[in-house]
Protein backbone atom coordinates (compact mmCIF):
# COMPACT_ATOMS: atom_id res chain seq x y z
CA UNK A 1 0.00 0.00 0.00
CA UNK A 2 1.06 3.35 -1.37
CA UNK A 3 1.62 5.98 1.20
CA UNK A 4 -0.71 8.73 0.09
CA UNK A 5 0.74 12.31 -0.58
CA UNK A 6 -1.24 15.22 -0.46
CA UNK A 7 0.86 16.78 -3.31
CA UNK A 8 3.92 16.13 -5.47
CA UNK A 9 6.65 19.18 -6.11
CA UNK A 10 9.38 18.99 -9.27
CA UNK A 11 12.59 20.58 -8.15
CA UNK A 12 14.65 22.20 -10.58
CA UNK A 13 18.92 22.51 -11.56
CA UNK A 14 18.32 25.46 -12.67
CA UNK A 15 15.87 28.31 -13.17
CA UNK A 16 15.96 28.47 -16.93
CA UNK A 17 14.80 24.96 -16.76
CA UNK A 18 12.50 25.67 -14.46
CA UNK A 19 10.85 27.96 -16.67
CA UNK A 20 11.35 26.22 -19.79
CA UNK A 21 9.65 23.18 -18.23
CA UNK A 22 6.66 24.89 -16.67
CA UNK A 23 5.96 26.72 -20.32
CA UNK A 24 6.25 22.65 -21.74
CA UNK A 25 3.47 21.70 -19.32
CA UNK A 26 1.51 24.33 -19.62
CA UNK A 27 1.34 24.01 -23.52
CA UNK A 28 0.54 20.18 -22.74
CA UNK A 29 -2.17 21.49 -20.38
CA UNK A 30 -0.92 19.82 -17.27
CA UNK A 31 -2.41 20.82 -13.94
CA UNK A 32 0.46 21.99 -11.85
CA UNK A 33 1.49 25.31 -10.12
CA UNK A 34 4.35 27.58 -9.74
CA UNK A 35 5.69 27.29 -5.90
CA UNK A 36 9.11 29.28 -4.15
CA UNK A 37 11.18 26.35 -3.50
CA UNK A 38 10.09 24.87 -0.22
CA UNK A 39 12.61 25.36 2.56
CA UNK A 40 12.82 21.80 3.47
CA UNK A 41 14.10 21.15 -0.02
CA UNK A 42 17.46 22.23 -0.90
CA UNK A 43 17.81 22.46 -4.84
CA UNK A 44 19.95 24.38 -7.39
CA UNK A 45 16.72 27.26 -7.71
CA UNK A 46 14.24 28.39 -6.12
CA UNK A 47 11.58 27.81 -8.47
CA UNK A 48 9.39 24.56 -8.18
CA UNK A 49 6.47 23.07 -9.91
CA UNK A 50 3.47 21.65 -7.66
CA UNK A 51 0.64 19.27 -8.94
CA UNK A 52 -1.45 16.71 -8.03
CA UNK A 53 -1.08 13.02 -8.67
CA UNK A 54 -3.08 9.72 -7.20
CA UNK A 55 0.09 8.09 -6.49
CA UNK A 56 3.67 8.29 -6.31
CA UNK A 57 3.74 5.90 -9.15
CA UNK A 58 1.62 8.24 -11.68
CA UNK A 59 3.77 11.31 -10.20
CA UNK A 60 6.80 9.63 -11.36
CA UNK A 61 5.33 9.47 -14.49
CA UNK A 62 4.96 12.87 -15.33
CA UNK A 63 8.05 13.77 -13.59
CA UNK A 64 9.52 11.60 -16.49
CA UNK A 65 7.43 13.14 -18.83
CA UNK A 66 9.11 16.99 -17.78
CA UNK A 67 12.47 15.21 -17.72
CA UNK A 68 12.92 14.03 -20.97
CA UNK A 69 13.09 17.68 -22.07
CA UNK A 70 14.19 19.92 -18.82
CA UNK A 71 16.95 19.36 -16.38
CA UNK A 72 15.02 18.40 -13.37
CA UNK A 73 16.70 18.11 -9.63
CA UNK A 74 14.20 15.58 -7.88
CA UNK A 75 10.83 14.55 -7.17
CA UNK A 76 9.39 14.95 -3.92
CA UNK A 77 6.35 13.78 -2.27
CA UNK A 78 4.42 16.54 0.34
CA UNK A 79 2.95 14.50 3.38
CA UNK A 80 1.96 15.64 6.92
CA UNK A 81 5.85 14.83 8.14
CA UNK A 82 7.11 17.12 5.40
CA UNK A 83 8.44 16.11 2.28
CA UNK A 84 9.23 12.92 1.09
CA UNK A 85 12.18 12.61 -1.57
CA UNK A 86 10.95 10.14 -4.38
CA UNK A 87 13.56 10.03 -6.54
CA UNK A 88 16.50 12.26 -8.26
CA UNK A 89 15.91 12.98 -12.03
CA UNK B 1 -29.19 36.04 15.91
CA UNK B 2 -26.03 35.10 15.19
CA UNK B 3 -23.16 35.55 17.26
CA UNK B 4 -19.37 35.64 16.95
CA UNK B 5 -17.18 34.87 19.52
CA UNK B 6 -13.94 37.19 18.52
CA UNK B 7 -12.26 37.01 21.86
CA UNK B 8 -8.46 36.63 21.81
CA UNK B 9 -8.71 37.34 18.10
CA UNK B 10 -6.78 40.66 16.75
CA UNK B 11 -8.26 43.61 14.30
CA UNK B 12 -8.90 43.15 11.52
CA UNK B 13 -10.35 39.54 11.83
CA UNK B 14 -13.37 40.15 13.98
CA UNK B 15 -14.02 42.73 11.42
CA UNK B 16 -13.46 40.29 8.52
CA UNK B 17 -16.05 38.01 10.52
CA UNK B 18 -18.19 40.17 10.80
CA UNK B 19 -18.29 41.38 7.23
CA UNK B 20 -18.40 38.05 5.95
CA UNK B 21 -21.73 37.25 7.69
CA UNK B 22 -23.32 40.83 6.28
CA UNK B 23 -22.29 40.16 2.98
CA UNK B 24 -23.72 36.96 3.06
CA UNK B 25 -26.92 38.35 3.62
CA UNK B 26 -27.11 38.06 7.79
CA UNK B 27 -28.82 41.36 9.46
CA UNK B 28 -28.80 40.40 12.57
CA UNK B 29 -25.48 39.59 14.49
CA UNK B 30 -23.63 40.02 17.54
CA UNK B 31 -19.48 39.84 18.08
CA UNK B 32 -18.05 39.21 21.31
CA UNK B 33 -14.68 41.13 21.07
CA UNK B 34 -12.03 42.08 24.03
CA UNK B 35 -10.68 45.52 22.44
CA UNK B 36 -11.30 48.88 21.70
CA UNK B 37 -10.20 48.92 18.25
CA UNK B 38 -12.64 46.32 17.28
CA UNK B 39 -15.23 48.03 18.63
CA UNK B 40 -14.43 51.18 16.95
CA UNK B 41 -14.20 49.42 13.48
CA UNK B 42 -17.58 47.18 13.87
CA UNK B 43 -19.34 50.27 14.50
CA UNK B 44 -17.80 51.82 11.85
CA UNK B 45 -18.88 49.24 9.64
CA UNK B 46 -22.57 49.21 10.75
CA UNK B 47 -22.78 52.56 9.62
CA UNK B 48 -21.64 51.66 6.22
CA UNK B 49 -23.67 49.01 5.46
CA UNK B 50 -26.96 50.80 7.17
CA UNK B 51 -27.39 48.49 9.84
CA UNK B 52 -28.17 49.67 13.85
CA UNK B 53 -25.06 48.94 15.97
CA UNK B 54 -25.00 48.99 19.57
CA UNK B 55 -22.30 47.99 21.98
CA UNK B 56 -23.10 46.69 25.20
CA UNK B 57 -19.73 46.13 27.90
CA UNK B 58 -19.82 42.10 28.84
CA UNK B 59 -17.72 40.17 30.81
CA UNK B 60 -13.64 40.10 29.30
CA UNK B 61 -14.71 43.13 26.81
CA UNK B 62 -17.82 44.09 24.17
CA UNK B 63 -20.85 42.84 22.65
CA UNK B 64 -20.91 44.77 19.27
CA UNK B 65 -24.88 44.37 18.29
CA UNK B 66 -26.14 44.75 14.74
CA UNK B 67 -29.44 45.05 13.56
CA UNK B 68 -31.67 46.01 10.98
CA UNK B 69 -31.29 50.05 10.89
CA UNK B 70 -33.20 52.43 9.25
CA UNK B 71 -32.45 51.05 5.57
CA UNK B 72 -30.47 53.96 4.65
CA UNK B 73 -26.74 53.04 4.06
CA UNK B 74 -24.58 56.10 5.13
CA UNK B 75 -22.18 56.80 1.92
CA UNK B 76 -18.79 56.46 2.92
CA UNK B 77 -16.85 59.62 2.25
CA UNK B 78 -13.59 60.12 1.19
CA UNK B 79 -11.32 59.61 3.75
CA UNK B 80 -11.34 62.04 6.56
CA UNK B 81 -9.00 62.09 9.25
CA UNK B 82 -11.95 61.27 11.90
CA UNK B 83 -13.04 58.35 9.97
CA UNK B 84 -9.67 56.93 9.35
CA UNK B 85 -8.48 57.39 12.70
CA UNK B 86 -10.53 54.51 14.03
CA UNK B 87 -8.22 51.93 12.88
CA UNK B 88 -4.98 54.54 13.11
CA UNK B 89 -5.27 54.45 16.86
CA UNK B 90 -2.54 52.05 17.41
CA UNK B 91 -0.72 52.26 14.23
CA UNK B 92 -3.21 51.07 12.19
CA UNK B 93 -4.28 46.97 11.86
CA UNK B 94 -3.59 44.07 9.03
CA UNK B 95 -0.90 45.20 6.34
CA UNK B 96 -1.92 45.70 2.78
CA UNK B 97 -0.55 44.52 -0.48
CA UNK B 98 0.12 47.00 -3.48
CA UNK B 99 0.41 45.66 -6.78
CA UNK B 100 0.37 47.81 -9.03
CA UNK B 101 2.13 45.67 -12.06
CA UNK B 102 2.05 42.15 -13.36
CA UNK B 103 5.43 41.27 -12.48
CA UNK B 104 7.81 42.01 -9.58
CA UNK B 105 10.74 43.75 -9.79
CA UNK B 106 12.31 44.62 -13.11
CA UNK B 107 14.81 42.74 -15.60
CA UNK B 108 13.60 40.19 -17.46
CA UNK B 109 9.70 40.12 -18.15
CA UNK B 110 8.98 36.66 -17.54
CA UNK B 111 11.01 35.77 -14.62
CA UNK B 112 9.32 39.20 -13.37
CA UNK B 113 5.65 37.44 -13.97
CA UNK B 114 7.04 34.01 -12.47
CA UNK B 115 8.01 36.15 -9.36
CA UNK B 116 4.38 37.35 -9.13
CA UNK B 117 2.81 34.38 -9.26
CA UNK B 118 4.96 32.68 -6.90
CA UNK B 119 4.31 35.72 -4.46
CA UNK B 120 0.65 35.52 -4.78
CA UNK B 121 0.81 31.45 -3.93
CA UNK B 122 3.20 32.24 -1.06
CA UNK B 123 0.81 34.81 0.44
CA UNK B 124 -1.85 32.44 0.17
CA UNK B 125 -0.65 29.59 1.73
CA UNK B 126 0.52 32.21 4.81
CA UNK B 127 -1.60 32.29 8.14
CA UNK B 128 -1.50 36.17 8.33
CA UNK B 129 -3.17 37.12 5.49
CA UNK B 130 -3.10 40.82 4.49
CA UNK B 131 -6.44 42.73 5.20
CA UNK B 132 -5.65 43.93 1.59
CA UNK B 133 -5.05 43.66 -1.72
CA UNK B 134 -5.37 45.91 -3.90
CA UNK B 135 -4.59 46.32 -7.80
CA UNK B 136 -4.20 48.95 -10.34
CA UNK B 137 -2.73 49.72 -13.84
CA UNK B 138 -1.16 46.63 -14.98
CA UNK B 139 -1.74 44.94 -11.76
CA UNK B 140 -5.28 44.22 -13.12
CA UNK B 141 -4.19 41.99 -15.62
CA UNK B 142 -3.67 39.42 -12.88
CA UNK B 143 -7.28 38.78 -12.16
CA UNK B 144 -8.96 39.64 -15.49
CA UNK B 145 -7.88 37.01 -17.92
CA UNK B 146 -5.15 35.84 -15.86
CA UNK B 147 -3.73 32.29 -15.07
CA UNK B 148 -5.70 29.86 -12.80
CA UNK B 149 -3.30 29.70 -10.17
CA UNK B 150 -3.00 33.17 -9.73
CA UNK B 151 -7.17 32.84 -9.44
CA UNK B 152 -6.51 30.34 -6.97
CA UNK B 153 -4.38 32.22 -4.72
CA UNK B 154 -6.37 35.54 -4.64
CA UNK B 155 -9.49 33.32 -3.97
CA UNK B 156 -7.39 31.28 -1.37
CA UNK B 157 -7.26 34.35 0.04
CA UNK B 158 -10.37 35.76 0.25
CA UNK B 159 -11.41 32.91 2.04
CA UNK B 160 -8.88 33.52 4.29
CA UNK B 161 -10.58 36.92 4.96
CA UNK B 162 -8.49 39.03 2.48
CA UNK B 163 -10.11 42.09 0.63
CA UNK B 164 -9.98 42.16 -2.88
CA UNK B 165 -10.14 45.76 -4.14
CA UNK B 166 -9.14 46.08 -8.40
CA UNK B 167 -9.19 49.76 -9.78
CA UNK B 168 -12.25 50.00 -12.09
CA UNK B 169 -10.59 52.80 -14.30
CA UNK B 170 -7.64 50.46 -15.23
CA UNK B 171 -9.94 47.58 -15.94
CA UNK B 172 -11.89 50.19 -18.21
CA UNK B 173 -8.68 51.42 -19.87
CA UNK B 174 -7.07 47.63 -20.49
CA UNK B 175 -10.81 46.37 -21.64
CA UNK B 176 -10.90 44.01 -18.79
CA UNK B 177 -14.28 45.00 -17.03
CA UNK B 178 -15.99 41.45 -18.18
CA UNK B 179 -13.17 39.32 -17.63
CA UNK B 180 -12.48 40.35 -13.90
CA UNK B 181 -12.45 36.51 -12.18
CA UNK B 182 -12.05 37.92 -8.47
CA UNK B 183 -12.16 40.92 -6.38
CA UNK B 184 -14.30 43.90 -6.24
CA UNK B 185 -14.62 46.80 -8.44
CA UNK B 186 -13.24 49.54 -6.51
CA UNK B 187 -11.74 53.16 -7.10
CA UNK B 188 -8.67 55.43 -6.03
CA UNK B 189 -11.13 56.83 -2.54
CA UNK B 190 -11.45 53.22 -1.43
CA UNK B 191 -7.81 52.02 -2.30
CA UNK B 192 -6.10 54.63 -0.66
CA UNK B 193 -8.95 54.30 2.16
CA UNK B 194 -7.46 50.81 2.72
CA UNK B 195 -3.73 51.68 2.53
CA UNK B 196 -4.02 54.68 5.04
CA UNK B 197 -5.82 52.26 7.57
CA UNK B 198 -3.25 49.66 7.32
CA UNK B 199 -0.57 49.67 9.98
CA UNK B 200 1.79 49.15 7.00
CA UNK B 201 1.49 48.62 2.93
CA UNK B 202 3.68 46.34 1.52
CA UNK B 203 4.13 46.90 -2.60
CA UNK B 204 5.32 43.56 -4.82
Amino acid sequence: MEPSASFYVIAFESTHAAMAANKALAAAGCAFAMIPTPREISAGCGMSLRFAAPSDAEAQVTAQGVSEAHSLAALYAKEYSGYRLIEKL
Amino acid sequence: MKIIDAFGMQCPKPLVLAKKEIDGGCRELAVQVDNETAVKNLTRLGSKTGLAVSTDVIEGGWLVSFSEGDGAAVPVEAPAPAAASACAVGGGCGYAVFVGKDHVGEGDGELGYNLMKMALYTLSESDEVPASLLFMNSGVKLVAGGEQQIIDSVNTLIEKGTEVLVCGTCLDFYGLKEQLAVGEVSNMYDILERMHEAAKVITL
